[in-house]
């Protein structure tokens, strides 16, 4: 009972003139970003951070959930339209759905598909966050340093398992990223660590800092020494406009979209993965069990249940963050950002200390969703126009915003310095392919897995076996461990097979 | 051959990355930890361990690059077909774009953030290929100004005016344009 008058009391408060208008500029900010190849919907969360600073923490929650749930979804619009995914989570549904446009002439039925099931994917995956955290919370409570560094050594380590081309790289990559965590001042001792006497080090590297640099600026440096200067082609429709599919249609694709909200809420609760992941898996989980349906060539089941789980991991990254402060994606992990400028810590005792702010959370999630639908109707003629523009002015005004988002998080000048060194970062991993995203994974988690750790430690006397005598941290290391080990095991069987 | 040369410039880098390591190591092992009782676990373990670790994948990566070469990308059982040929890459262009970027960050801190924009808006857009020179001055003045309202007016970041002269010189444009 108690919980639906916090759940009213939610819905109240999301609903506040400022609340509303945050999620809409949210969404349409999120849209934008998810729709430019230059920038991706965490860049975009990334910059408008550093805003929210004069926000109340609710409206800016909320205008960043806005901006992950519209991002989400709107790098499926150039996929379908100029095969050109606007993100990583949505180079399934570019498959399928540029050849529904191209080669079966269903482009528009397609972006109508991709709405509703993003929309479909984002509530019931916020229902789920709703209902379940509350309970979860209380169980999280009674964990000690011990379960939660198991539960972020699990997040590391399903980076291993999820890594596509190379383990080894992937794990370099995290291995890097948690060494930069560590420059700054020891937070146990004071002291510094590989500050080498300069004040500019002490204050640490800022994890937005590095997302900016790796993501935005290496992404326009990628862009510009590449010889295109615009974006897109022929969209291949006469009049780009959505066709909403018919609830009867949508029905008749229950399957994939049951199973694209069940792994992509699992896979959003896992630090390790996020929305490509849960897209990528919830494909290939489709192609396993379509039976006789060519994937490839135009398949609905095929679009429809990846879209479903790269918005249904957006609930389950906002769960995790909420009830164990380890956020489950790198969207959540910058409005994590958002909850320490405002001095609050996510985690079991925000369900006890702000109720009426998680809840509004929840309800403002709920309601993001519905205004999508709405929104999204009429996104995919605006962002085909936009989508010509010269990718030079784009780019520009991009590393403009990015120098100024840099900048803005703690009005030093040195932060900008970092964020271009490390778009140099970023340019170099993406050429030598190495994953980039695994050495944010790192930044943000490796600080928290040495503080569990040491505490651990410190209070069981550096008695190594508490991590197995305990049974929630023995099951989740052996699930790690399962999860570094799989790969090799894996890559050994297939070269035997060959 | 090509595929040598990647292997090749992979272990130069992972080189690079143990070498580098090495060097971070002797640095950890003298960081320093006051009040640190007996068995208390200080402020160098952590570092060091990650470096072990990190050391030990790249000499296991270079062992396993010199043994078996690049490994080949993973098959997928989908094919995608593209309209656009891979793009040419202009290594010209972009070591310009790496000076240009640090020359704005400079340009930021020493003529202020308005000119320095100003100019990087005409500078960048015109390396991106986009040659209506026109435009370009209109879309870099217009952008300036409406990026400098909105930041330092409405959102009240304190963006920075520059030294010397370019302080007086930013301080004079925000009085003109009615910034304050």
């Amino acid at each position: 009972m108690e919980a639906n008058t916090f759940l009213w009391a939610g819905f109240v408060g999301a609903l506040h003139p400022l609340n509303l208008l945050m999620m809409v500029v949210g969404l349409a900010i999120g849209m934008l970003a998810g729709v430019l190849p230059g920038i991706t919907m965490v860049n975009a969360i990334v910059l408008v951070l550093p805003f929210t600073y004069f926000m109340d923490l609710a409206p800016a929650i909320l205008l960043m959930v806005g901006i992950y749930c519209g991002g989400c979804y709107a790098g499926t619009i150039t996929g379908i339209l100029f095969n050109i995914p606007g993100d990583p989570m949505n180079v399934p549904q570019t498959w399928e759905g540029y050849a529904l446009n191209k080669k079966k002439g269903q482009g528009s039925l397609a972006l109508g598909m991709a709405i509703t099931t993003s929309a479909i994917g984002g509530l019931a995956s916020g229902l789920v966050m709703t209902f379940a955290s509350p309970p979860f919370s209380r169980l999280a409570l009674k964990f000690s340093t011990v379960e939660y560094f198991a539960v972020v050594f699990f997040g590391l380590a399903s980076v291993v398992a999820l890594a596509d081309r190379s383990v080894v790289y992937a794990i370099i990559s995290l291995v890097i990223g948690m060494l930069l965590a560590t420059v700054g001042l020891d937070p146990h001792f004071g002291t510094g660590r590989f500050c080498f006497g300069t004040s500019m080090l002490e204050s640490g590297i800022d994890f937005i800092i590095v997302m900016i640099g790796l993501f935005a600026i290496g992404e326009v440096l990628d862009n510009i020494e590449q010889e295109n200067t615009t974006l897109t082609g022929n969209t291949g429709m006469s009049k780009v406009r959505t066709d909403m599919p018919s609830p009867r249609y949508i029905y008749s694709f229950k399957g994939p979209i049951l199973r694209g909200l069940a792994i992509g809420t699992i896979m959003g609760a896992i630090p390790g993965a996020g929305a490509a992941i849960a897209a990528f898996i919830t494909y290939g989980v489709e192609r396993q069990i379509s039976k006789g349906e060519q994937f490839g060539t135009g398949s609905m089941a095929g679009l429809a249940a990846p879209e479903t789980a790269a918005n249904a991991s957006t609930g389950g990254a906002m769960m995790s963050l909420l009830t164990l402060g380890i956020p489950g994606s790198a969207a959540a992990a910058v409005m994590l950002g958002a909850f320490k400028l405002k001095g609050i810590n996510p985690g079991p005792m925000l369900f006890l200390q702000n109720e009426v702010l998680v809840y509004t959370i929840f309800a403002g999630f709920l309601l993001t969703n519905l205004i999508m639908i709405f929104m999204g109707i009429g996104a995919a003629k605006v962002f085909a126009q936009l989508l010509r523009a010269p990718q030079a002015i784009l780019a520009s005004f991009i590393v403009v915003f990015c120098s100024i988002g840099a900048f803005a998080l703690r009005n030093d000048i040195n932060d900008v310095w970092f964020a271009m060194v490390f778009g140099l970062v970023g340019y170099g991993m993406r050429r030598l392919d190495i994953p980039v995203a695994p050495l944010i994974l790192g930044l943000i988690l490796g600080p928290l897995a040495e503080d569990y750790f040491r505490v651990s430690m410190a209070m069981h006397e550096n008695d190594l076996t508490v991590f197995f005598t305990r049974p929630l941290s023995a099951i989740l290391l052996t699930l790690s461990f399962i999860c570094i080990v799989y790969p090799f095991v894996k890559g050994a069987f297939s070269k035997k097979e060959r | 051959m090509q595929r040598n040369r990647e292997v090749f410039v992979q272990i130069g880098w992972l080189v690079l990355i143990v070498a580098f390591c090495v060097a971070l190591y002797i640095n950890a092992c003298a960081i320093a930890a006051p009040g640190k009782l007996p068995g208390q676990l200080g402020p160098d373990m952590w570092p060091r361990m990650l470096l072990t670790l990190l050391m030990f994948l790249s000499v296991a990566k270079i062992i396993a690059l010199l043994i078996q070469g690049e490994q080949p990308k993973p098959e997928t059982a989908v094919t995608v077909e593209t309209d656009s040929e891979e793009p040419r890459r202009n290594s010209k262009v972009l070591g310009i774009a790496i000076l240009v970027l640090f020359g704005f960050v400079a340009a930021i801190e020493i003529m202020g953030f308005m000119t320095g924009c100003l100019a990087f808006l005409a500078v960048f857009t015109y390396l991106g290929r986009w040659r209506n020179k026109k435009a370009l001055l209109l879309i870099s003045t217009v952008g300036t100004l409406f990026i400098t309202f909105l930041f330092v007016k409405w959102i009240y970041i304190p963006l920075p005016r520059g030294r010397f002269f370019f302080h007086d010189l930013t301080t004079a444009l925000y009085k003109l344009l009615g910034i304050f």
